[in-house]
């Protein structure tokens, strides 16, 4: 077995430098791109996820053995291994991707690196301290068992991690059209970390968009709608632990005052699901926007949006299926 | 590994230092009303601002929905953070409004508008 060098590791010198370079290009092109302490939020989550990483990956790479010794098939060392371990891996990662942001149990890990609402490459450094407790690593499995070495997996994994650092930039525009086509790119992932109606829960890449528009969940950045940046329920905080935990928290409280049967439901189902429908999904947020947008085309936006919605101003918002209700949880 | 993270706290605070020094970020204001009823609109789904009153400071704001909830906004860094809450949750006196967000982390927000109190109509 060869010994592999970390990716990531190696390029941790060049994460550094490039981010100052954005830094000097955002002093002269617009200074709201960052702001300090965003940056030290983001850049301290990354630097807890590197310790938390530490901590945990003797014993993925422990499970990656045990279940490698179960291979379908012996796969070698040669070149065109790792290029096809490179794409079942970024298809792992897709799927994975797509869970943690449809599970609740996923997204309490995932949340951290959406949780700044600026978009430049310190927030690719803004990583999860809870990957190994949201069991993250269960989608790699299948590459072990097919046959793949876990050391060239997590060597893939880890160009996997290099490539995605460059595309979390508002400093590139569009790249080349069949870049676009085929590569996710700046304006790709700008889409993903939007909570705008129309990008929420969309291209869910990690290297290649491909698999986003092969299972409907593509979605182009348009010039005329910005993204706004961050999560539903933006944190309005820059505590790093609170970053880091407080969508388990937010499990905990929701499976602690659940009724019995509605439980499990706060841990396995989307973000936004409650048992009383007074939360907003995605899918619900995006509904209610489409029935703006078909108001305000039909001009008549300016009218009250229903019938209750004079009945009683010092109630609390109304559950789901009225338009007022907004207590979405993301 | 213990020399790798101790570079890394380093660049980090290298990094958070520049960023300062550069005067990233920005202090401009939430802006006119009509600004943060568009920014709650945009944060809420469904929600409809009818009337937003403007922290003196610029830094926070109330905007009231045509349903009688609330959307108060709040600076956080460059950016504003909002939250989505019943009218009760507003309590009014000669000078300010109080907003009880009820989230730890979010903080209570006070607002001292620039106009009269009397514009509000938030109980």
């Amino acid at each position: 077995m060869p010994e592999l060098p970390s990716p990531v590791d190696l390029a941790i010198p060049a994460f550094v430098a490039l981010v100052l370079a954005e830094m000097l290009v955002a002093r002269m092109k617009d200074r709201r791109r960052y702001c300090p302490r965003d940056t030290l939020t983001s850049l301290g989550l990354g630097l807890g996820s590197t310790v938390a990483g530490i901590l945990s990956g003797g014993l993925v790479f422990a499970l990656a053995l045990w279940v490698h010794q179960f291979r379908l098939f012996d796969i070698g060392w040669a070149w065109y291994w790792f290029v096809a371990a490179f794409v079942l891996d970024d298809l792992a990662y897709y799927a994975f991707h797509r869970s943690a942001h449809r599970v609740r149990w996923f997204w309490a890990s995932h949340v951290i690196h959406h949780s700044s609402q600026h978009y430049n490459l310190s927030t690719a450094l803004r990583q999860t301290w809870t990957g190994f407790v949201s069991l993250g690593f269960l989608f790699r499995l299948p590459l072990f068992l097919i046959g793949f070495p876990p050391a060239m997996i997590f060597f893939v994994a880890g160009l996997n991690l290099v490539y995605q650092f460059w595309i979390h930039t508002e400093a590139i525009g569009r790249m080349p059209r069949w870049f676009e086509a085929v590569m996710n790119t700046p304006s790709h992932h700008r889409v993903h970390h939007a909570t705008n109606a129309r990008y929420l829960d969309r291209n869910y890449a990690g290297v290649f968009i491909v698999w986003d528009r092969m299972f409907g969940t593509f979605e182009r950045e348009r010039d005329d709608e910005a993204p706004r940046y961050g999560i539903v329920r933006n944190l309005g905080s820059f505590n790093l632990i609170w970053a880091a935990f407080h969508e388990w928290v937010g499990i905990a409280r929701d499976v602690w005052a659940a009724p019995w049967r509605h439980k499990l439901g706060y841990v396995w189902r989307e973000p936004g699901w409650s048992h009383d429908g007074s939360r907003l999904t995605s899918a619900m947020i995006r509904e209610r926007w489409q029935q703006r947008q078909e108001k305000r085309e039909g001009g008549e936006w300016t009218k009250p949006i229903s019938s209750s919605s004079e009945a009683d101003r010092a109630a609390v918002p109304p559950p789901a299926g009225s338009p007022s209700a907004a207590t979405a949880s993301r | 590994m213990w020399l790798q993270l101790g570079a890394s706290l380093a660049a980090i605070l290298a990094l958070g230092g520049i960023a300062v020094w550069l005067k990233l970020g920005s202090d401009d204001g939430i802006g006119d009303a009509a600004a943060a009823i568009a920014t709650a609109e945009a944060d809420i789904a469904g929600f409809t601002g009818i009337r937003a009153t403007i922290d003196v400071e610029g830094h926070a704001a109330l905007v009231e929905g045509e349903d009688g909830s609330v959307v108060v906004l709040k600076r956080a860094g460059a950016r504003l953070a909002s939250r989505h809450l019943p009218g009760s949750a507003v309590r009014r006196d000669r000078d300010a409004l109080h907003i009880a967000t009820g989230d730890r982390w979010f903080g209570d927000v006070v607002i001292t508008p620039t106009g009269a109190l009397a514009d509000t109509h938030v109980s």
